[in-house]
C-alpha cells in the first residue's frame, strides 16, 4: 500500500515536470497551452491525494490511538447522520439555485448550448434522485 | 424520547469519554445523548442497553409526540 502511494506521487510529480515541459517549449512541440496546464493540475491533484495518504499512513503507523478515533468518527451514527443532513439541505438548495441560474441564463440569452447542457446536468441530477428514490423503495 | 444515561453512567463512575470509547461511537454521540438533542438508532440502543444489563425501556423512556 505504502509503495503504491509512494509510486502515484513520484507519477505525480513526473506529470506535473511534463507540463512544465510543455509549457516552456509549447511553441516547439506545437501543443497548445490548456494542454500544459491540464497536465500541471492533474499532477498536483495526483501529488495531494497521494501524500495525504502517505500522511495518514504515517500516523496511524505511530499512533494506533489515533487509528482507532479516526474510524470511530467516521462510522460514528451521530456524525453520519449529521452528514446525511447536510448533503439533504445541500441537494434541495442546490435545486432551487440551479434552476434559477439556468432561467437567469435563458434570459440574459446565453449561448442555447450553454442552457442546454446546465439543463441537461439538472435533468440527470433529478434522475439519480428518482432512480435512488426507487431503488431504496424496493430494497428498504 | 428521554433518557436516564447520564444517571447511569454517573452510577458506573464512566467519564463521557470512557463510555464513547466502550460503544465505540464519539463523546458527542453521548454528550447530545444524554443531553436529549439525539435518538440512538435502535442498535446502539441495544448496544447501551446490553452493556449496562439493562432492558432498552429501562434507560430510554418513549414519550407520545403531541402535535395539537
Amino acid at each position: 500500500m505504502i509503495k503504491r502511494n509512494i509510486l502515484f506521487t513520484v507519477f505525480g510529480f513526473m506529470i506535473i515536470l511534463s507540463g512544465f515541459m510543455l509549457l516552456n517549449n509549447s511553441a516547439l512541440l506545437k501543443a497548445s497551452l490548456p494542454v500544459a496546464y491540464i497536465l500541471m493540475e492533474l499532477g498536483f491533484g495526483v501529488v495531494g491525494h497521494f501524500t495525504g495518504k502517505l500522511l495518514k499512513n504515517y500516523l496511524v503507523k505511530e499512533n494506533s490511538n489515533y487509528a482507532k478515533r479516526v474510524q470511530i468518527e467516521q462510522k460514528d451514527e451521530r456524525n453520519t447522520l449529521i452528514l446525511r443532513l447536510a448533503k439533504e439541505k445541500a441537494y434541495n438548495s442546490m435545486l432551487y439555485v440551479f434552476a434559477g441560474l439556468i432561467m437567469l441564463f435563458a434570459l440574459i440569452e446565453v449561448d442555447t448550448n450553454v442552457v442546454l447542457m446546465m439543463s441537461a446536468a439538472y435533468i440527470f441530477t433529478l434522475i439519480v434522485f428518482v432512480f435512488n428514490f426507487n431503488k431504496y423503495s424496493k430494497e428498504l | 424520547m428521554k433518557n436516564k444515561l447520564e444517571d447511569i453512567r454517573k452510577e458506573k463512575n464512566l467519564s463521557q469519554s470512557q463510555l464513547a470509547d466502550i460503544l465505540e461511537v464519539s463523546r458527542q454521540t453521548i454528550s447530545s445523548l444524554e443531553n436529549g438533542r439525539y435518538n440512538p438508532s435502535i442498535l446502539l440502543a441495544f448496544k447501551i442497553a446490553r452493556y449496562f444489563g439493562k432492558s432498552i425501556e429501562e434507560i430510554f423512556i418513549y414519550e407520545e409526540e403531541n402535535n395539537d
